[in-house]
């Protein structure tokens, strides 16, 4: 019923389903994405590296729903292999795609509440930024404070799963998911993430001229559900990306993951557009307020 | 003892912290988008019953603690020890010091079936049943026939505690008490 409504809902959009390889011979490097490796290639963290090829391809809008597969994930809100919705459109900014995804949620909500109770969404969806929903939990502001006092803020929580030495994106996770994330239960896009939590997004400068990443995560009943990008173009960039996150890798011993040639190839080709990721088994399970990602 | 990591955790596992043998209440595995994976653990720490909330780096292990429960029957005290005495056929007797009997020893009656934690075999801690009978030793006299006004009047139990009893209750009178809570549950005719 939710796959049926997405794939009418992009139906009325004319914009194309299209299937890309789950195993690819190349993996993510994001530093804290485990990639499960078989002999014959890299089980997909996500399709986002196949359907970007495919992009600089056709030069069109596209949308996959597909399995996504993270080694090691497994809990209440985490599964190794999870369903994904994925999309990208081209020619957008950020803001076209937030009121793409307020109209598909809307047409997901009304055609599942036709038939099961379900918790309903609230839109339009409540747009807040990142540094402002940290100030308020944290008086300070995540961009331009110094890690060390960070670093003492997260001292106040339950945090002892950090290193000494946590990097600067490890401390504002463990302060955003501990202390702000579980208030995010009505539906809320946040926006403008610190510049080290850019991953493949691009960055632009904040109303107050802090570079941050030009990026929104949508966020129900205290779940991250989607996450999206003002796609990164530029090769050179993205090479600069790997190389840091193989480099972080290096030093936490993780096995390093080789660039991906066609990735950076199909980058110069690639048109200026937005992306989106949606976890569809995370998205029932806040429409259902299931508790355990098993149960969806 | 053997190691568990973090994927092993579940509720109700026993392991050691800050040299104190715990039990583990709540698990969860918390990933932030493409941040560190770590668990948000509660565990109870079996020795002063207090609840702690920490966090874990996913991967990381906990020294597992040899910890036993036995449902064991209250025999007595001598002053010092309190004796208990295992149900399960074998007779076997134990002798469990003041700090580990300190919390329910306001609940132990005698024949009473209890559970007894053992850490690396000495008892650290003793669980009265969820409810008990007891015996009213000492309280005012009752109002006869009121017993609806909804006062309440302290009442001392045969094992010396205090509990606030309705004002109809009477010396002598039986009475049930969660041991979770304190509270009176009602009266237990004989």
């Amino acid at each position: 019923m939710l796959l049926r409504a997405i794939r009418e809902y992009f139906h009325r959009e004319n914009v194309t389903e299209v299937v890309t390889p789950l195993l690819r011979p190349f993996g993510s490097s994001e530093v804290h994405l485990d990639n499960i490796v078989l002999d014959q290639g890299y089980l997909q963290t996500s399709p986002e590296y196949g359907m970007k090829c495919l992009l600089a391809e056709t030069g069109q809008s596209i949308y996959q729903i597909c399995s996504a597969f993270r080694a090691g994930e497994s809990g209440e809100r985490h599964r190794i292999e999870f369903q994904m919705l994925e999309w990208y459109r081209v020619g957008y900014r950020l803001t076209e795609l937030r009121r793409e995804l307020e109209a598909l949620l809307a047409s997901i909500d009304s055609m599942l509440a036709e038939a099961f109770e379900i918790r309903r969404i609230r839109l339009p969806l409540r747009w807040v930024s990142y540094q402002s929903l940290f100030r308020e939990r944290y008086g300070v502001c995540p961009h331009t404070t110094d890690d060390n006092r960070l670093r003492q803020l997260a001292e106040t929580l339950p945090a002892e799963h950090l290193a000494d030495d946590a990097r600067r994106a490890d401390l504002l996770d463990a302060l955003f998911s501990s202390g702000i994330e579980s208030q995010l239960q009505e539906a809320t896009l946040v926006y403008d993430f610190p510049a080290c939590q850019s991953a493949l997004a691009e960055r632009h400068a904040d109303d107050q001229g802090c570079e941050v990443a030009n990026r929104f995560e949508l966020y129900l009943g205290g779940l991250e559900i989607a996450n999206a990008y003002q796609e990164l173009t530029d090769a050179d960039e993205l090479r600069c990306r790997f190389a840091e996150n193989n480099a972080i890798r290096s030093e936490l011993g993780k096995p390093p993951v080789p660039d991906d040639p066609e990735l950076l190839d199909a980058m110069t080709a690639m048109p200026a557009c937005a992306g989106i990721a949606l976890g569809i088994d995370r998205l029932l399970m806040a429409l259902l307020s299931a508790p355990d990602i098993g149960r969806v | 003892m053997a190691r568990y990591s973090t994927n092993e955790f579940k509720s109700g596992l026993k392991v050691m912290l800050e040299g104190d043998p715990c039990s583990i209440v709540e698990n969860e595995f918390v990933k932030p988008g493409k941040g560190q994976a770590f668990n948000r653990v509660r565990l109870k720490n079996l020795k002063t019953g207090r609840v702690w909330e920490r966090t874990f780096k996913s991967g990381e292990s906990l020294e597992g603690a040899d910890v036993m429960e036995y449902d064991m029957e209250y025999l007595y005290t001598d002053g010092e020890y309190w004796h208990f005495m295992k149900t399960d056929g074998s007779y076997e007797q134990l002798a469990a010091d003041k700090t580990a009997v300190e919390e329910s020893v306001p609940w132990l009656k005698e024949t009473d079936r209890v559970t007894v934690t053992l850490w690396n075999d000495v008892p650290i801690s003793v669980t009265p049943p969820n409810f008990v009978e007891l015996e009213v030793v000492e309280t005012d006299p009752g109002l006869k026939g009121d017993t609806a006004s909804g006062g309440s009047k302290p009442a001392t139990l045969s094992t010396g505690a205090v509990v606030k009893v309705p004002l109809f209750i009477n010396v002598g009178e039986v009475v049930r008490v969660d041991t979770r809570t304190s509270e009176y549950q009602n009266r237990v005719k004989q």
